[in-house]
């Protein structure tokens, strides 16, 4: 277990961070973002474009998908990878401590249920953001 | 017998006791004051060396960089609503404080004010044990729900507004007089004579009500509470927060792209994953220069970002908060309950070492007829301004010294009681901290112990210790 600084005043503790990872045709990363607090806002997207912006929705647990194609899931969105293969892409999770205290990232690639990130922040000074990258590439 | 004999002496040893006692509280100030301005310094001097992965070395940059851009006030700000109030209640025979705050803690608060510390006084000593729940939280334990679960947060305002109030007033009932205990039911009110202030009338908080047993209970709603998170009208405030945020995304994956392949040209690839901490001991001047260059347009938007969140946190933690409270401290040897009615107001301002809270009472006391005294009415008033001195955030610690400055009136039927506090809370643990209080009131046969007064407590707020949990 690893534990870093970030920002003035928050903490970074990492079980588990592969840093990048390649996906295949067949595989999907399974994103899942846990939050203690009042009102998570957090955002994820790549280089070249915003996927998913929250705020004012307070669930405990937020789900969604990273996949080389469009397929059905049942608990989140799917999106798609938008680089062709063996181009890297950089995906970004942006945490907000405005309204929250604590964040867990966890990040599984299925199937194989490979654990690629998982890392808790926490942090009391509300001007407190972080961005958690993850090299993806299509392969 | 009342020790008059000695009492001019005793008097100027208490005096002298409070001067050294204020004057240790202002040493502390000014402290506290320098430590702040020097941790202020520290963050704007962010340390980077030795990251131990690039995810960290991004982060740290653009902040070290986003740093540099900000005003130097808008580096510290607190989180923490100093108006919860995690104290006794001012009811309390042995409360450290005169005045209450707004709302309590989210969740619970336990408060343990332990004996006075004028032991000249023959006076038993009262340690006051009183904890505060919100409905909220009641009714979360009830359900089987975590209260700190955002989506069970986010609905419970109107449950946060309401909380309950229970305690103990217990005397000391090893310090005995020459003709008996203070707290003892058998006493008779020749005993209680016995006592330094037990002929007068009970006041409000004080005289020989203080060496009784009480139950404290009561209840406390917010009626106006614009400070918390999930308040309707702070939704479009954090709206623009999430707006900002996402400003970033893409230039932050966009740096981190340019400069993970700029690194994996120069040292081979995985320099920024497996190869990490080879590649940070190769990097040289130029190759931090370059990447400072990549960062640049989400420096651009980080600073952006934290002025934005500072002025709409700023608005948010300075918002008025109004509150109406009931408490009964019931007496339970002698009689003389009191009851306490009254409207609490919270106003905060910024200072330059961050929030100073001012809160002010304004209500009514009613003593029931005791053993001793008649029933009696009182108009009662009182304010404070409490001074952030120091804070420590250190993600999964959080820790404030505070000093408050405090005074309050009462007017009945007979001459008004005046009295000043000063209060000095220090942070133990998160969540937990010491408060330790020395006061002046001008009529020294209404007070709760003597006219020079101090208190050491331990409060307990169960709100902050639980945000420390792991997942």
């Amino acid at each position: 277990m690893l534990t870093t600084q970030m920002m003035v005043s928050g903490k970074r503790t990492v079980t588990t961070n592969l840093g990048a990872t390649p996906l295949v045709a067949n595989e999907i990363l399974q994103y899942r973002l846990f939050a203690s607090g009042a009102n998570p806002i957090w955002a994820f997207g790549c280089a070249h474009r915003l996927l998913a912006s929250v705020s004012n929705q307070p669930l405990p647990v937020y789900t969604w998908y990273l996949s080389p194609q469009s397929v059905p899931a049942p608990d989140g969105p799917v999106y798609t990878l938008d680089q062709p293969i063996n181009v890297m892409d950089v995906y970004v999770v942006a945490l907000s401590f405005a309204a929250v205290v604590q964040y867990r990232l966890l990040v599984v690639k299925q199937p194989g249920n490979v654990t690629i990130q998982d890392i808790t922040y926490n942090s009391f000074d509300p001007h407190d953001a972080y961005r958690e990258p993850l090299d993806v590439t299509l392969a | 017998m009342t020790p008059t004999g000695s009492h001019s002496m005793s008097h100027w040893h208490k005096i002298s006791a409070y001067v050294v006692a204020c004057s240790l509280a202002l040493v502390s100030t000014c402290m506290a004051q320098s430590e702040s301005a020097g941790q202020q310094k520290a963050a704007q001097g962010l340390n980077c060396d030795s990251p131990p992965d690039f995810s960290t070395f991004v982060n740290c940059r653009i902040d070290q960089l986003t740093i540099k851009q900000l005003p130097a006030a808008e580096v510290t700000a607190a989180q923490k609503d100093p108006a919860k109030n995690a104290q006794a209640p001012s009811s309390s025979a042995t409360a450290s404080s005169l005045v209450d705050k707004s709302s309590v803690s989210d969740l619970a608060s336990m408060a343990l004010d332990a004996a006075g510390l004028s032991s000249a006084s023959s006076q038993p000593n009262t340690t006051s044990t009183t904890g505060s729940v919100t409905a909220y939280a009641l009714r979360n334990w009830i359900e089987k729900k975590d209260s700190l679960d955002p989506s069970v947060y986010s609905h419970g305002l109107n449950w946060r507004r309401f909380s309950l109030l229970l305690g103990r007033d217990l005397p000391d009932s090893s310090k005995t007089t020459g003709s008996g205990t203070a707290s003892g039911s058998s006493s008779t009110p020749q005993d209680r004579g016995a006592l330094p202030f037990a002929t007068s009338s009970a006041g409000a908080t004080m005289g020989p009500s203080t060496s009784q047993r009480g139950v404290i209970v009561g209840g406390k709603a917010v009626i106006w509470a614009r400070r918390d998170a999930s308040n309707s009208h702070n939704s479009p405030l954090f709206e623009q927060i999430g707006s900002a945020l996402s400003e970033q995304v893409t230039p932050s994956a966009a740096a981190i792209l340019a400069i993970t392949q700029y690194l994996d040209e120069k040292y081979g690839a995985d320099s920024t994953t497996k190869n990490w901490s080879s590649t940070w001991n190769k990097l040289t001047d130029v190759d931090k220069k370059n990447i400072d260059k990549f960062l640049g347009p989400e420096v651009k938007a980080s600073a952006q970002y934290h002025e934005l969140v500072s002025k709409i946190l700023k608005g948010i933690l300075v918002a008025p908060q109004l509150s109406a409270t009931y408490q009964a401290n019931l007496k339970l040897d002698n009689g003389g309950a009191l009851h306490r009615f009254a409207f609490v107001f919270d106003k905060s301002a910024f200072g330059t070492s961050g929030k100073i809270l001012t809160s002010s009472n304004l209500g009514f006391d009613y003593t029931e007829k005791s053993a001793t005294s008649a029933a009696k009415k009182q108009f009662r008033a009182s304010g404070d301004i409490q001074f952030p001195l120091w804070s420590q955030e250190t993600g999964k610690t959080s820790k404030e010294l505070t000093l408050d400055v405090s005074g309050q009136g009462q007017w009945g039927t007979k001459e008004p009681v005046y009295q000043t506090q000063l209060k000095l809370s220090i942070p133990l643990l998160t969540g937990v901290s010491v408060p330790l209080t020395c006061g002046y009131a001008n009529q020294t046969q209404l007070l709760k112990e003597t006219n020079v007064f101090g208190h050491v407590g331990i409060t307990l707020d169960l709100a902050k210790i639980l945000e420390h949990r792991e997942p």
